[in-house]
């Protein structure tokens, strides 16, 4: 195609014309003008053309046969056509035609005998030249399809080698995996299979392995689920990818039949399509598991160990992660809040926790979960069932891992209340018991300093050998301070067998009137002393059965304490019977008692106005309630300040046949 | 002298034994009647003061006391059970203290000290 182009471009082609007569050459010349081509150069001998030649590069020479000088036209030509491959055309006589027919040229060539006219030159320039070109069109193409031909070869050789190493690298990744890769074709034949598959199934090498097929190992293997439930050969791994399913992570228990070997094997695979997407082939890779699920199955053990273990100790037990977060409570738990189970734990005791201790037991824990030091505390919890709040000591330890690093934190929660409450009240008995010493020692000196204050008087005046005017009135008043003090020593035994529970009423017939009487004479002295009176109202005998030595003790209590506080003001005595009990109201018209202090001033060492400012131990008032209630009665007290007091004493009366002793 | 206690068989003790040695002595039951009784009568050269006494005790007679110029020349001997005797004078400012039980040689000690 190119070539026949080219036949309508040869005008204007570029001709070196070599000829020695001048004529000839100046009319061929002319000829090659008036055909339209243009003349490159003139050369008259062998060696000028070749000369012109190479100046010139001519698209073609037409050049004379026989020219003069040692190179002749027929040599010029082979010359310039091997070393400069431009067509010739021979200029030539009639009679050189049989020699030109002999001359091997490497190219075609075309000639004109001379004479010759323009169509002559014509024909042969156009053959010459298109027949040139053709060639030169010919041997590019046959250099460039070589090259081609070369290339194509090459690259070939290329992707061949890159296959061999592709192949290489994969057949190492294959053989270098920890997992088993096992590739079947859709007939189920093993088509690939690696090292680690092979260790993996119990086989001696690929070779053997590769001999069986998936029907074949259904009968050396079989698979289960986790739970136990056979898989049909229809349900393998391998079966389910090669109806074209992924499987990622699948998890089945094997068994050789042969050995009995087991394992639990995870096993992921994909279908390989073909260039049609059809699956081609099943890829299917196995992992051993057996030692992490040994290594699962003995945590479960150990965990569930802990729970039964846990959940059956008396104590609150509960964990949380490094970081505080409660991440489990155990049974105990639960049922001493009520809360609902598998709830998020942590944050929860919160509302059973005392709000006092919240803020303590916050502070102390992110305390230890910031250092890792244990965790101790006492707090109260919200006990449902009773309403009320319990004593615990909460304890936590830092379990940690071969690095020192915290893991879990174990704690527990043991009800400390009763052993709390009963450590208080040791320590409030110890308490009463030292304050009671205190006050008995302070109490006895008084008494003690009088009696030694007469006694030593006395002794100080025998020295001098001057007798008192009032020798006698001193040693009755020394013998009174004495009295006292006995009062207050047998005080303290009333204290210690009240207390103690020894207290025994022994009951005897008598009228309550008569010893109501006998009490208030001993005071006569008394009141008459402090410039007061005292009235005696008894509207009944009462009698029954009484602890002589009890009452009198209960009502000269009740007239001491009325000597003492009524600031020097009448006060009055008054029995009477109510409903089956002997009533004794004791009124004075002193200083009174706050109505705040009406309750306590029967408790132990409780007066209504201040330790001890009005001597005695301030138990008076409660051994006469512990009288009272001995006796299967109450003490009752109505006061207004200022204005006085009202003591009543009600005491059953329990009826005897038997006659009154005279009291 | 004055002897102010709310316990009748201290203050009889006190009186009986100071008068069998020839001193003078007054009574008072309390801190309130100590201050009445030194009101309406000349000004003794000594007063001992019992600690624990009611309504009145001797803190708060001191109070009343000290606020009194006509008072600063008389000295206030305590009388005291407790063992932080010492203490308890400085606290309220009183010139000295006696420790009950009060032995007679510690009693008119401090007595003749402070009535020649």
């Amino acid at each position: 195609m190119a070539a026949r182009l080219d036949l309508l471009q040869v005008a204007g082609a570029r001709i070196l014309v070599v000829e020695d007569e001048s004529a000839i050459a100046g009319d061929t010349e002319r000829s090659l003008k008036a055909l339209g081509y243009r003349v490159s150069g003139r050369a008259g001998t062998g060696a000028g053309a070749i000369d012109q030649a190479v100046a010139t590069s001519p698209d073609a020479v037409l050049i004379d046969l026989r020219l003069p000088g040692p190179l002749d036209g027929l040599g010029a030509a082979k010359e310039i056509q091997q070393r400069l491959r431009i067509p010739v055309v021979f200029l030539t006589a009639s009679a050189d035609e049989p020699t030109l027919r002999q001359v091997e040229l490497p190219s075609p060539f075309g000639y004109v005998v001379k004479p010759f006219d323009d169509r002559d030159l014509q024909v042969a320039l156009v053959i010459a030249l298109c027949r040139h070109r053709a060639q030169v069109e010919i041997e590019r193409q046959v250099k460039e399809r070589t090259r081609e031909v070369a290339a194509a070869e090459e690259r070939s050789r290329q992707a061949a080698a890159r296959a061999d190493r592709l192949r290489a690298q994969m057949a190492a990744v294959f053989e270098a995996m920890s997992e088993g890769v096992f590739v079947f074709d859709l007939q189920g034949n093993a088509v690939l299979v690696n090292e680690a598959h092979v260790r993996l199934a119990g086989f001696s090498s690929a070779a053997e392995m590769m001999k069986g097929s998936l029907a074949s190992y259904a009968e050396l293997y079989e698979l289960t689920t986790l739970d136990g439930t056979p898989v049909s050969v229809e349900q393998w791994p391998a079966a389910r990818v090669l109806r074209g399913e992924t499987l990622s992570g699948l998890e089945l228990v094997g068994r050789r039949k042969d050995s009995d070997q087991r394992w639990v094997f995870a096993f992921s695979g994909s279908p390989v399509p073909d260039d049609d997407g059809q699956p081609a082939l099943a890829v299917v890779i196995t992992r051993d598991v057996s030692h992490a699920k040994r290594g699962e199955a003995r945590l479960l053990e150990s965990e569930r160990r802990f729970r039964f273990l846990a959940d059956h100790l008396p104590q609150i037990v509960w964990t949380a992660n490094p970081d505080g977060y409660l991440d489990y409570y155990n049974e105990r738990w639960y049922e001493f809040t009520g809360l609902p189970r598998g709830e998020r734990c942590d944050g929860n005791w919160k509302p059973i926790l005392h709000p006092e201790d919240q803020e303590r037991c916050d502070a102390a824990w992110y305390h230890s979960v910031a250092t890792a030091e244990p965790y101790q505390i006492e707090y109260r919890f919200n006990d449902r069932k009773a309403g009320s709040y319990r004593w615990f000591l909460g304890r936590a330890l830092p379990l940690r891992d071969e690095a020192g690093r915290v893991v879990k934190w174990f704690g527990s929660c043991t009800d400390i209340h009763d052993q709390k409450e009963t450590e208080e009240k040791l320590a409030a008995a110890l308490h009463i018991r030292e304050d009671f010493v205190a006050i008995a020692a302070h109490e006895l000196k008084t008494p003690l300093s009088a009696l030694l204050m007469h006694v030593q008087s006395l002794q100080r005046a025998r020295r001098a050998a001057a007798v008192p005017v009032n020798l006698d009135e001193r040693l009755d008043k020394a013998a009174r301070a004495g009295r006292r003090l006995d009062k207050l020593l047998a005080q303290m035994l009333d204290v210690s067998r009240i207390t103690s529970g020894r207290l025994r009423l022994e009951l005897e017939p008598l009228e309550l009137r008569g010893l109501v009487e006998e009490v208030t004479r001993h005071f006569a002295e008394q009141v008459q002393r402090v410039g007061s009176s005292l009235h005696v109202t008894a509207r009944t005998r009462a009698f029954g059965l009484w602890d002589r030595l009890r009452m009198e003790q209960a009502f000269t209590n009740l007239l001491a304490n009325a000597v003492k506080y009524g600031e020097g003001k009448p006060i009055d005595v008054e029995l009477r019977e109510e409903e089956g009990h002997a009533v004794v109201l004791v009124t004075d018209r002193g200083i009174g008692i706050d109505p705040s202090q009406q309750k306590v001033i029967f408790e132990r060492f409780e007066r209504a106005v201040g330790t001890r400012e009005f001597g005695g131990f301030g138990l008076g008032l409660w051994i006469t309630r512990q009288l009272a209630e001995a006796s299967g009665g109450r003490i009752e007290v109505e006061s207004t300040l200022g204005q006085g007091s009202t003591f009543t004493l009600r005491l059953p009366i329990q009826p005897t046949e038997e006659p009154p002793a005279h009291p | 002298m004055l002897v102010v206690d709310d316990d009748p068989d201290i203050r009889e003790a006190l009186r009986d034994t100071l008068e069998q040695e020839g001193y003078c002595v007054a009574e008072a039951t309390d801190g309130s009647a100590a201050l009445s009784y030194l009101r309406s009568s000349p000004p003794p050269p000594l007063i001992l003061l019992d600690w624990n006494m009611a309504p009145m005790n001797a803190a708060a007679f001191m109070e009343e006391f000290s606020r009194e110029p006509a008072y600063a020349q008389i000295p206030v001997v305590l009388l005291t059970a407790d063992v932080k005797a010492d203490e308890r004078a400085k606290a309220i400012r009183c010139a000295g203290y006696l420790t009950k039980p009060v032995t007679l040689d510690a009693l008119f000690e401090t007595v003749a000290r402070y009535c020649r």
